[in-house]
């Protein structure tokens, strides 16, 4: 029997228990203030302020020596890329069809020549780059394209610093990318025997084996299989990327197309950083994970995902996909930015659920994500009704969420910018698109809205994804990985599924961007306001014995150091973190901010005496 | 850190360890035996145990093939505690039985922890109660010893100490070798070059073994913890034979600071060297030997001869087991002090004795390197030298390197002419043969007669001629004395000096005469060890066979000089106070006598201001060395050097002879490759290259572009490094660095640099190597169409 008094007590504990455990969740939910997006910023129409070369003359910009010539078609990939470069590292951009076109002024010599072929070097044209050279302008072979017209030259083989020309093509197995050039490390992009790992391998692998000499710095080496590499020695692997040091000048030369697409960020960066004493560059800073077309809100495509899941749409995206999402985010250390699809086919008659909301935007306060619009359609009657529709349901949900972010299709992006003034779309200040080699990765796509595009698809990773990405993280600190679940809602392979693109994302996701941590995670929205600022900023720097001295326009904008050897002793009017050995994130606190660098000295020094 | 804070922090950690173990460790073991004795002599035990048991740990274990740090820890601790129980007469079995009670009691409570932690302060306060009564004993009550101490300990600061913090690299070109043969010990193998008398490189190698103080520290530092000890013991000796209190004191302080000394007698305590770590070692030979025959007949049968005997064994075992001089000299001094004492030493009970415990402190020391000679391993080259001169095989050899290639014999006549004779014309003379047979015919009866006849009046002439002969041996003693040992303005020094050891033994009859016998004869012994070494510093003159160089010999007579002063001094001393109203007057003029010499010193600047510097290693090198071992991991760098980076980084990193590299770039194509294999690499230049003890013309000059187009030295061994070879291959060395970072201008860099030394440091991806085979514009490249032409 239990006496009253027990029974009082157990009563009294039960309570007590039941109290601590509610009045958290109570707490939390009625202060959750889920309707309002935190990371919006207001918009604002000031793309006409974004730096141009022109502005060159200010006199907080840097100055005419940061010219860039461009040797080649302008309007080729690579003259594309190099502009694109040349505009985020705030550099004047030179084009001419030829060497000899290019008028050298002593006084205002360029800070790097990019030909876009070995053809651009020929007879005369290569004693020009060799005088230029001299004089300390960095030259740079964006892409060797002919290995018998370089054998035939011997100046210039000399002057690449090529000791032999080995085959005009070979296979090779992979490549070797080494640290110093990109962030992130050394990688090896070998192609493995393992089925999933062999599809990654999308490089170029038909390639000349160029042999450097004495002189040279190899960046990137392309490994030959066991039977053709076996008598090989490593120093005489077919080198793809490297410098040749005359006179304390540089020459680097690239084989293959590396430098024809977005991957020329990060590698024009890294051979400036390899050969300058120091560099300082602007960069974003901003690490953006975008989870397109999740979550969705109408059961679609029910008969299917019953057959395959055994719930329903709504069901699987809120009780097996979120839950998953949150793990491999949390260990990533990303934050989410949600592109909600409230239906994929507006013909059906298939309608959202309500309630369902509410509960995603909670959930997504609570993991400092953002929730954007996805503008991506299965079947629709008229385009303007997705707008329509979808503002009907946000209504209907009596959610006053203020949308700061959109993704739409590339080929959809013109049709969509006019939408953006006014209603559901009207505080949308960003969009974002997939990956495509068009659009810059980040620019303003109207003066009042930016375009991020998406750098990575975080399922389909391949090997020049990753190169490319290393690049652009080198280049802009920059990344938006992308997770696309339109396909898991309407699978057309047998791998369209939850469990195979869940494990493939994250372990894509937990392996290649761990090394770029000292990055700053974002929502788009944020992101937005760094691409903003990062565009529009003007900078300048100097060096005074250990002290550099940055000047830029924006404060709170973001900045690469690149040193060889030297460490940061002291920052004054910002803040620094190292990203990797001689490679350090800045923070610019205030317009001047002044890096002083360590003294070189030893742990044990006599001339202290 | 400063480099000079870390070399004193570097050798405190030495001295403390060498102290621990040869000195503290004895002093624990044997404190029975030891109890009740003159401090001085308490430390002559315990110091020549400490070093005999350690190097002998060291050899067993190294010819057992098991030597590391634990076996050497483990022997060490083991064998001193059983040693420890036994001396001390301490019941293992008791004493386990009442730890396992102890332990008993706190593991069922009966013992609180309480009580436990009680015990242990109670214990630990009788320690300190101890130490602070030995403290009291020997420091309080003694101030104006202690006083004297500090003033020696001083001077040798002054003297000796500084060199380890004004220069870190070694003074002597032969410590390159002997590090590396401790770095073979570490590898297992004792007596890589052959058998040698080991003693010292054991002692080296059991500090860095169990204490983990790199070799090349323990051999740039060990020096003055020699030079330290080799002072205490001759203090110590001097303390235990003399009657008087402050003349050993002051005699040590004159011999550590006066520049009347010749540089080359004090010169090697500058390098940490197994010769004079031999020497420490003669004192307590001398010591032990003396003390043995001041032993009245009747006690020779008590332990404590045998215990006298046992160290005189070790001490005198210990000079062969280091260095073969030190037993020379020790052997020598052992024939002075029978001298001395030979009333006694032709006694059956002490001659035996004697004998016997020579015997076997030679076998002791020999036994190591006769197992290892054995086993196979030849004699080392130096004591091959040595074996032969005492065969007298030596004179044999240079007999034969008179021999000309052209078979001409140098010949002396008894006129002292030279005569050259072509022994190939001899009869006697094969083909390709010296060898000369001369063919004699037998002496008639009558010329047998003359010859006797001829040679009885020799010898009488002889006779009549030895006052004349005597004086002019004093002479040439005299001369030699002042010219090698002391050379001081005064001629009169050398016949001083020989006066001093006349009154050593007239003083020493006279002490036997008053019966004072046990300290007459060591007055005697003191004289005849002195008079004996004299003959040995005056072997050549005299026509004796070179048992030991002068330069070499004066180290020693220098080193026991000062007791020859201080014993006569305190002999004088005590032959005045004989009487009984004087009697206590012995050390106050002892102390007046002390004073005055102290304030001579001083005053007519008679203190010696030696150099400090390290011909063979700048500052630099060392502390760049220092810091790439302190910065990088094991293994991973590589020291491109002319020094002798490749023993002293042996157990860190790898090294690169800079003259090997500059000779793989003499003649290049472009299909050369010079490849150096490890992620950091280290090149070291002398911007004013130092002379290797070869000076030249240019000696003190600049690397330059002049030196760097002089022919790249072909010669072999340490030539290439030395004078003016030394400055081209720098020079060389400094423009191919020039070159190289013209093509790697971000890679490599200045790491370290002062007004001699600079030292470059180039880091490198370890997958795809720098190739440093380049045109420096001091090499010859080949270009494809030269070959081709060729």
């Amino acid at each position: 029997m239990v006496s009253k008094r027990k029974f009082f007590s157990i009563a009294i504990m039960m309570f007590v228990l039941f109290f601590l455990f509610q009045f958290s969740m109570v707490l939390r939910d009625s202060k959750n203030t889920y309707d309002i997006n935190s990371s919006l910023t207001e918009k604002k129409a000031d793309g006409e302020n974004q730096w141009t070369p022109s502005d060159s003359n200010s006199t907080t910009v840097i100055g005419a020596d940061s010219s860039v010539v461009f040797v080649g078609n302008e309007d080729g990939d690579m003259g594309t890329a190099v502009s694109r470069w040349c505009t985020y590292a705030k550099r004047k951009l030179i084009s001419c069809k030829s060497v000899s076109t290019y008028k050298a002024d002593d006084k205002n010599l360029p800070e790097m020549m990019i030909l876009e072929s070995e053809k651009y070097a020929d007879g005369d044209n290569l004693t020009t780059l060799e005088i230029l050279e001299k004089k300390g302008v960095i030259i740079v072979f964006g892409c060797l394209e002919n290995a018998k017209n370089i054998q035939n030259n011997k100046a210039l083989m000399k002057f690449l610093g090529i000791q032999k020309v080995v085959a005009e093509e070979t296979h090779l197995t992979g490549v070797k990318l080494f640290e110093g050039l990109l962030l992130g490390g050394e990688v090896t992009y070998n192609t493995s025997k393992d089925k999933e790992e062999k599809k990654r391998q999308d490089l170029e692998l038909d390639v000349p084996w160029y042999q450097v000499g004495s002189g040279t710095k190899t960046y990137m080496v392309g490994l030959l299989d066991e039977k053709t590499g076996k008598n090989v020695e490593n120093e005489d692997l077919p080198t793809i990327i490297w410098r040749n040091g005359i006179d304390y000048g540089s020459v680097f030369a690239v084989v293959g197309d590396y430098m024809k697409d977005s991957t020329a960020l990060g590698l024009l960066d890294g051979m400036r950083a390899e050969a300058l004493s120091y560099t300082i560059y602007p960069i974003v800073n901003a690490q953006n994970l975008s989870m397109v077309n999740f979550p969705v809100f109408a059961d679609e495509n029910n008969t299917e995902m019953l057959k395959l899941y055994s719930q329903s749409v709504t069901g699987i995206a809120r009780d097996i996909m979120w839950p998953a999402l949150i793990s491999v985010v949390e260990k990533s250390d990303m934050k989410m930015t949600c592109f909600i699809q409230p239906q994929a086919d507006y013909t059906d008659d298939i309608e959202p659920k309500s309630g369902n909301l509410e509960f995603y935007l909670k959930q997504m306060k609570e993991q400092s994500a953002e929730a954007g619009i996805s503008l991506e359609y299965q079947k629709l009657d008229k385009a303007e009704d997705k707008v329509t529709k979808d503002t009907e349901f946000f209504e209907n949900e009596k959610i006053n969420y203020r949308f700061g972010a959109a993704f739409a299709k590339e080929k959809d992006l013109k049709g969509i910018l006019k939408d953006t003034d006014s209603g559901l779309l009207g505080d949308v200040g960003t969009l974002v698109c997939d990956y495509t080699e068009n659009q810059p990765v980040v620019s303003y796509y109207s003066d009042s809205v930016t375009l991020q595009t998406v750098t990575s698809d975080g399922m389909n990773y391949a090997y020049s994804d990753d190169i490319r990405m290393r690049s652009i993280q080198t280049a802009l600190g920059y990344t938006n990985v992308m997770l696309d679940m339109y396909d898991i809602f309407w699978p057309q392979e047998k791998t369209d599924r939850w469990e195979v693109m869940q494990k493939r994302f994250s372990s894509n996701l937990l392996t290649y961007w761990k090394n770029f941590r000292d990055f700053d995670s974002t929502t788009l929205s944020e992101s937005n306001a760094r691409i903003r600022r990062f565009l529009n900023l003007a900078y300048s720097q100097s060096r005074e014995d250990n002290t550099i001295t940055l000047q830029t326009s924006e404060v709170g904008s973001w900045f690469i150091l690149r040193t060889h050897g030297e460490e940061i002793d002291e920052i004054d009017g910002g803040s620094q973190t190292e990203i990797e050995a001689d490679a350090y994130l800045i923070c610019a606190e205030d317009t001047t901010v002044k890096i002083r660098l360590k003294e070189q000295e030893l742990y044990y020094d006599t001339r202290k005496n | 850190m400063l480099m000079s804070t870390l070399v004193i922090l570097r050798f405190t950690g030495i001295f403390a360890a060498y102290t621990g173990i040869t000195v503290l460790l004895p002093e624990i073991m044997f404190r029975r035996i030891l109890k009740g004795r003159r401090l001085s002599e308490q430390f002559l035990m315990s110091y020549t145990f400490g070093n005999f048991y350690i190097i002998n740990i060291v050899f067993a274990l190294q010819l057992l093939h098991i030597s590391n740090f634990l076996t050497l820890t483990a022997v060490t601790v083991l064998m001193s505690i059983l040693i420890g129980l036994k001396v001390n007469r301490i019941s293992l079995r008791r004493k386990l039985a009442e730890g396992k009670k102890i332990f008993c009691r706190l593991s069922d409570g009966s013992l609180g922890i309480r009580s436990a932690v009680g015990k242990l302060v109670r214990w630990i306060a009788d320690v300190c109660r101890c130490l602070a009564e030995i403290f009291y004993k020997y420091i309080v009550k003694k101030p104006i010893q202690n006083m004297f101490i500090l003033l020696i300990l001083g001077a040798m600061f002054w003297i000796y100490g500084r060199q380890i913090i004004l220069a870190y690299g070694y003074r002597a070109s032969d410590i390159p070798v002997h590090l590396s043969w401790i770095n073979q010990m570490s590898r297992g193998k004792i007596f890589s070059k052959g058998v040698y008398p080991f003693g010292f490189h054991c002692m080296i190698y059991y500090l860095h073994t169990v204490f983990r103080i790199d070799t090349y520290v323990i051999l740039c530092e060990f020096f003055f913890a020699q030079a330290i000890y080799l002072h205490a013991v001759l203090l110590a000796m001097l303390k235990l034979l003399c009657k008087t209190k402050y003349l050993p004191y002051i005699g040590v302080f004159t011999y550590i600071v006066g520049n009347f000394w010749a540089g080359q007698t004090y010169s090697r305590f500058y390098s940490t060297l197994p010769q004079e770590y031999g020497m420490i070692f003669v004192i307590p030979s001398v010591y032990f030997l003396i003390r043995f025959f001041q032993i009245h007949k009747e006690n020779l049968k008590d332990r404590e001869t045998r215990r006298i005997l046992q160290c005189f064994a070790m001490a005198f075992s210990l000079t062969l087991a280091i260095h073969f001089y030190g037993t020379m000299i020790a052997g020598l001094c052992c024939i002075g002090i029978a001298m001395g004492f030979c009333f006694r030493f032709v006694k059956k009970e002490y001659f035996c004795r004697i004998m016997v415990t020579g015997i076997l402190s030679v076998a002791l020391a020999v036994l190591p390197m006769a197992i290892a000679f054995a086993g196979g391993t030849p004699l080392q080259g130096s004591l091959g030298w040595g074996m032969s001169v005492i065969n007298g095989t030596q004179n044999n050899t240079s007999d034969t390197a008179n021999t000309s290639s052209d078979n001409k014999v140098k010949v002396t006549g008894e006129d002292g002419k030279t005569v050259e004779i072509d022994v190939s014309k001899l009869p006697s003379a094969k083909k390709d043969e010296t060898t000369v047979v001369v063919e004699q015919k037998k002496p008639s009866l009558g010329d047998r007669i003359r010859t006797v006849t001829d040679k009885i009046k020799v010898i009488s002439d002889k006779i009549k001629d030895m006052p004349n002969r005597l004086s002019k041996v004093v002479r040439t003693m005299s001369i030699r004395i002042r010219n090698i040992v002391i050379p001081v303005d005064w001629q009169k020094m050398g016949t001083a000096v020989m006066a001093a050891y006349a009154g050593l033994l007239s003083l020493g009859l006279v002490f036997c005469a008053f019966r004072k016998t046990e300290y007459g004869a060591a007055l005697m012994s003191v004289g005849f060890c002195m008079l004996i070494l004299t003959v040995l510093l005056c072997a050549g003159p005299f026509g004796l066979p070179t048992l030991m160089d002068a330069a070499r010999c004066s180290i020693y007579y220098a080193y026991l000089l000062p007791v020859a002063g201080v014993v006569l001094a305190d002999g004088i001393l005590c032959f005045m106070t004989i009487p009984q109203i004087f009697r206590n007057s012995k050390n106050v003029l002892s102390l007046g006598i002390s004073v005055i010499i102290l304030i001579v010193l001083l005053q007519k600047d008679l203190v010696k201001n030696p150099e400090f510097s390290s011909g063979y290693v700048t500052n630099g090198a060392i502390t760049c060395l220092t810091n790439i071992i302190r910065d990088n991991e094991d293994e991973t760098w590589t020291i491109v050097s002319a020094n002798d980076e490749t023993q002293m980084g042996l157990d860190h990193g790898w090294h690169y002879e800079t003259i090997t590299f500059l000779r793989q770039l003499e003649k290049i194509d472009e299909n050369t490759k010079i490849l150096i294999p490890t992620k950091n690499i280290y090149f070291f230049i002398e911007k004013i290259p130092l002379d290797y003890s070869v000076s030249y013309a240019g000696s003190g000059q600049s690397i330059s572009k002049k030196g760097a187009s002089q022919i790249l030295p072909n010669v072999g061994g340490i030539r290439m490094y030395q004078g003016e070879n030394r400055w081209i291959v720098m020079s060389r060395m400094y423009y191919w660095v020039q070159a190289f970072m013209k093509k790697y201008p971000n890679e490599m860099k200045v790491y370290y640099e002062d007004d001699q030394f600079i030292c470059y440091r180039i880091p490198q991806n370890m997958y795809h190597q720098y190739n440093f085979a380049i045109d420096y514009g001091y090499n010859q490249v080949e270009t494809e169409e030269q070959e081709a032409e060729q």
